[in-house]
Order: structure tokens, then C-alpha cells, then sequence
């Protein structure tokens, strides 16, 4: 290499920053990420296009942009068959199309299920792809915050923004959750180490209550450890002392009552308190229950003080499959459209209970990777019959999947416009960053396909939109 | 053996959120995910060592996993991280919710060093095998 070879790889930027990208990981849709694109020139190695750096990234978001093309990346879509699905044919598009249509269109009772990690216009097509099919649609938040939303729907919620807790909350309370290992930012962004317009780092007093200590528990104010499925009663006991009783026992749900005592004048005696919740309320027994006196706790404060409740939620656009789903067919999650019109009625509609049952015929994963995800009794008989996956990556899934379609990943490669719902139901426009892989569509269109090719079998005039 | 009874809880670590965004299929989910947390004390009971191979099973079924040792006090709490091997201890009984118990479940946990943590492939395999 000459020294004009050198001088002309250091005048040649090596790479292009994009700023304010959106982070497609988690509920907290962080808008402060720098990307870096490698450009063509001095790496050799590196070809041009590839995301090399992501500032201000959690390490999960880290991870997600700079790993978006490596070994288990999908290029081309694919059919696979044999008693273990391992016979693999690579085929096109629109024969991959074709073949996932049939499958929606020969079952009897199709379930459409995930959907909380692509944008909203997606959701969009896929409830569309759902109402032609006569399937079932369900999203994740059946297995994540369903309860939680169940609970809004039988005493309703007091909630804000994210912002409002950043600049005005100076008591919040993690409850059931780990945000360290969930959501990595969201006490650097919103809650513990933010100074907002009204508060300073200082000024604030986090609790964390949970059934184990994490490393989360260390860097609180105070930590209540709770027993495993006594959230319930811990949170009744508190009301009763919000309400002016005095209870005559030691201890409830393993927490001495001299803790309860303290915890509750806090409660009481802050501005502006915020309760944040997570999966230990809704997966632990109690359910629904959990979060229904969870929010009647958060009403009974504002007799005191200023209160708000929010779910940390967890896939970056599960608000969103709640708020398109809800917004078109008046039902949040769950929905069946086998009769023509909308019928919700969880644990019967549910994904989940639908596969237990043995009722499910055709199955087909958006964004979402069951397989891993759901118990093992839903799993085994999802391998008893026809799965389809549309994902950016191989998962467990594909592994046991019928009709595999790729897909580019949406905030980073997807055409369009793209948009998505914070966890505090603000909806924000994501970003593009790279091209997708050569031929790879996004979920939107490639659903549209779908569409099209479903009313195509049975017949149907497809609504203008 | 000796064997010990933990309330079991599933739930997200750091490690297995990058894990799943890094690949399903990868070795660092596999790691992440085929390993039940367990109080130093609770190990010091069943007389096992961090990296130890136990059978974890609870009234829905059983799942064979590592045994590692929780950074954080938690006598008589397991703790593993959601995914597939997770998910063969979770029975399917949602309570008319849609939500499966994923949370304080009772388990029993046994050392059985004879036996080795599946892969993906083995995991569904057995699967296949069990379906009727």
C-alpha cells in the first residue's frame, strides 16, 4: 500500500451516522440511538450498508441493530417438510404466498398470533388478513399485560405519559419487575436517574417490590420483598392503611407490618407517585385480580395525592397491536372473526387456550416466536399441525414451521411508514436505516400479499383502502 | 439424591434479551435459557456445584437444565429464564385469561448428573415423540 493508498482510506468517511433513531427492542421506544452505516471504501471486509455501531443503545437494542445480518438472518422464503421439518425448499415469494394462503384458507379455525414486534401498519394488514380468513387474531399481550388490560376493562385505568412522570413523579414504585434486565433505559429515561422540570435526581424516592432481590433491588430507595403470589394481599393491606385501619397481625404476605406502615405514609405523603408494574403481577396467581386492586390502590391514593399506574410493556409495538386492534374492532387482543363479526372473550379466543384445546388447524406466527414462547402443552400441538412464520430471523418457530417468509426488519431496514406505540401510548414514526437484503419485502406488504391472494381463493372483493 | 422443593418463577435476565435478539438458535440463548438460579444455600442442600446438571418438575412436567447460583439471596426460589426449556415445566391452563401461570409455580429440583440439558432440536424431537 502507497502512501496515496493511505492518505486516501483516511479522507474517506468510513462510515454515515443517522441521529434520533428510534430503538425497535422494548416498550420504552428510545429515540436517542446514533447508528453508524459503514460506507464503501477503506473496509475491506465490512461491506458497505452494515451497521457497526449503535450509541446510547441498551445492550439488547445493541445487539438487535448490529446483529440484523448474520448466520440466522433469512434471504429467501421457504417451504420445509418431512416429520421433523428439516427438508427445507427454497422457493419465491409469491410461491411462498400462495402456499401460506392455502393453508389460511383450507383451515377450519386459523389462528394469527403476535404481531407486538412489527409497526402498526402491519397490524393493519394483518387484522384485514384475519377478517378474509374467518381466523382468530391474537397478539402477545395475551401472554405479557392481557390480564393487565382485562383489568383496565373492568375498573378502568388513571395513567399519564412517560414525560409527565420524568418531570413531575418523586415516589415510583417498580412492582413485579426487573426494568434492569427488561427495559435498560427506562430509569435513565423516565424515572430514577432523569432530572425532569420539576424534579432532581435527588428528589426522588424509588421502591422496589418484588418476590427476589436483583441487582435493581440495590439501587433503589426501598425494597419490599414480597412472597411469591401474595402481591394481592400486600396491596390490600396497604389500602386498608391508606383507608385509616390498623391490622392486627405482624406480618402480611412475608413483609413485617412496620414496612407496610412506612411504605404506605410514603405513599400518601408524596406529590406525585407513580406505580409501575410488570410481568410478576400478571403471570403469578391472581392474574387479572393483581392488577385490578393494583389499580384500585392507584384510585385510593389520588383521595391523598396525585397517582398513576403504567405497564412496562415489553415488545417495542405491543401498545400498538392493542390500539389498532381495539381502534378496528373495539376488542384489544384476542379477537376471533370466524362468525364475520367480532367476538373477544379471552381464555376462549386466546392463542394459547385455542392451541391447548386442540381446536387451532393452521397456525401462523407475525413477529413472534410461539414456540419458544408459549407453554409446552400449546407447542405440542402446534407441531401436529400447519405453522407459517413471517420473521426477519431464523427461531424456534421456523425450526418447526410449514411456509417460512422473510421479512426486512421494521425500524431499521422496512419501507414506508412505519410507526409504532410507546408503552405510555404515544405513537412515534420509526426509522429506516439500511436497505433490506435484496428481494426481502416488510411484514406490511408482504401480509398485503397475502390479502390479495386469500380473497383471490375464496372469492372475495377486496374493501378499497 | 437429595431433592428440594422451590417455589419456581420464570421471567426475562439481560443476558437472555440479548440472547433472542442475537438469535434463537445461537449458543448464548441456549445458555442463557438452560438454567435454573438457585440460592448458594439451597445448592449446598442437594450438594451440587454451580454448572451441576438438575431435573427440574413441577405438576405439568419436567425439564433437565443447569444448576447456577443466584447472585442475590433467594433460599427456596428457582429462577429461569424464559424459553423453550422454561416453558416444558408451564402447564396450559390460562384461568380463563389467555395468560398461562408462568409465575410460583411449586417444583422440585433433583441432581441427576447421568442426564444432559437438550438442544432445540432434541427438544422438539421429544416433543414429537410425546404427542399423541
Amino acid at each position: 500500500m502507497t502512501t496515496k493508498d493511505t492518505d486516501a482510506i483516511l479522507a474517506t468517511p468510513r462510515s454515515r451516522v443517522t441521529k434520533h433513531v428510534i430503538c425497535p427492542f422494548c416498550g420504552c421506544l428510545c429515540d436517542d440511538i446514533e447508528v453508524a452505516v459503514t460506507l464503501t471504501g477503506p473496509l475491506p471486509r465490512v461491506p458497505e450498508g452494515t451497521i457497526v455501531e449503535a450509541l446510547n443503545a441498551c445492550r439488547i437494542g445493541h445487539t438487535k441493530f448490529l446483529k440484523v445480518r448474520d448466520e440466522y438472518r433469512i434471504y429467501k422464503p421457504e417451504l420445509r417438510s418431512g416429520p421433523d421439518k428439516s427438508e427445507v425448499k427454497q422457493v419465491s415469494l409469491e410461491e411462498a404466498v400462495k402456499a401460506a394462503a392455502k393453508i389460511l384458507v383450507e383451515a377450519k379455525r386459523p389462528v394469527i398470533y403476535g404481531l407486538a414486534s412489527t409497526s402498526n401498519e402491519a397490524n393493519v394488514k394483518a387484522l384485514e388478513l384475519a377478517e378474509v380468513s374467518g381466523a382468530i387474531v391474537d397478539n402477545t399481550s395475551s401472554v405479557c399485560h392481557g390480564p393487565g388490560i382485562e383489568a383496565v376493562q373492568r375498573v378502568g385505568i388513571g395513567t399519564c405519559t412517560l414525560g409527565k412522570i420524568k418531570n413531575y413523579s418523586d415516589l415510583i414504585i417498580y412492582w413485579g419487575c426487573n426494568p434492569i434486565a427488561a427495559h435498560p433505559r427506562h430509569t435513565r429515561r423516565y424515572s430514577q436517574f432523569i432530572e425532569g422540570l420539576f424534579r432532581q435526581v435527588e428528589d426522588r424516592k424509588i421502591y422496589h417490590v418484588d418476590v427476589r432481590p436483583t441487582r435493581f433491588s440495590d439501587q433503589v430507595t426501598n425494597f419490599i420483598q414480597v412472597e411469591p403470589n401474595k402481591d394481592y394481599e400486600l396491596m390490600q393491606a396497604v389500602r386498608a392503611l391508606l383507608r385509616g385501619h390498623e391490622l392486627q397481625v405482624s406480618e402480611v404476605a412475608g413483609v413485617p407490618m412496620r414496612q407496610i406502615r412506612e411504605f404506605a405514609s410514603d405513599l400518601k405523603n408524596a406529590q406525585f407517585t407513580t406505580i409501575f408494574f410488570g410481568l410478576g403481577l400478571t403471570q403469578s396467581h391472581g392474574k387479572d385480580h393483581n392488577i385490578t386492586v393494583a389499580i384500585d390502590l392507584t384510585a385510593d391514593l389520588n383521595h391523598h395525592t396525585k397517582a398513576v399506574i403504567m405497564p412496562l410493556r415489553g415488545h417495542f409495538n405491543v401498545t400498538g397491536s392493542n390500539h389498532v386492534s381495539t381502534w378496528t374492532y373495539g376488542y384489544p387482543f384476542s379477537v376471533s372473526l370466524e362468525q364475520g363479526s367480532p367476538y373477544y372473550m379471552p381464555g376462549e379466543t386466546s392463542a394459547v387456550d385455542v392451541l391447548v384445546r386442540g381446536e387451532a388447524d393452521a397456525f401462523f406466527a407475525i413477529a413472534a416466536d410461539p414456540a419458544a414462547s408459549f407453554p409446552a402443552p400449546a407447542v405440542k400441538n402446534m407441531l401436529n399441525i400447519p405453522v407459517i412464520i413471517l420473521d426477519p430471523k431464523r427461531c424456534a418457530t421456523t425450526e418447526i414451521a410449514d411456509v417460512v417468509l422473510p421479512s426486512s426488519y421494521v425500524g431499521i431496514e422496512a419501507d414506508g411508514v412505519q410507526t409504532a406505540y410507546r408503552m405510555d401510548g404515544i405513537p412515534l414514526q420509526l426509522s429506516k436505516i439500511v436497505d433490506a437484503p435484496a428481494g426481502v419485502k416488510s411484514d406490511d406488504q408482504i401480509l398485503d400479499m397475502l390479502v390479495r391472494e386469500v380473497c383471490r381463493l375464496k372469492g372475495i372483493k377486496r374493501y378499497p383502502h | 439424591m437429595p431433592s428440594l422443593e422451590v417455589v419456581l418463577l420464570t421471567g426475562r435476565t439481560r443476558r437472555q434479551g440479548v440472547g433472542l435478539e442475537a438469535g434463537k438458535l445461537s449458543d448464548i440463548y441456549h445458555e442463557a435459557t438452560t438454567q435454573i438460579r438457585l440460592d448458594s444455600k439451597d445448592l449446598e442442600k442437594l450438594k451440587i456445584e454451580p454448572g451441576d446438571i438438575v431435573e427440574v418438575t413441577t405438576e405439568h412436567g419436567s425439564v433437565v437444565l443447569r444448576a447456577e447460583a443466584a447472585p442475590r439471596a433467594s433460599e427456596g426460589i428457582g429462577f429461569i429464564p424464559y424459553g423453550p426449556w422454561a416453558n416444558l415445566v408451564i402447564g396450559g391452563d390460562t384461568d380463563s385469561t389467555g395468560m398461562p401461570t408462568m409465575k410460583g409455580l411449586n417444583a422440585t429440583v433433583t441432581p441427576t448428573p447421568d442426564k444432559q440439558v437438550l438442544s432445540l432440536k432434541e427438544l422438539f424431537a421429544e416433543m414429537r415423540g410425546s404427542v399423541k
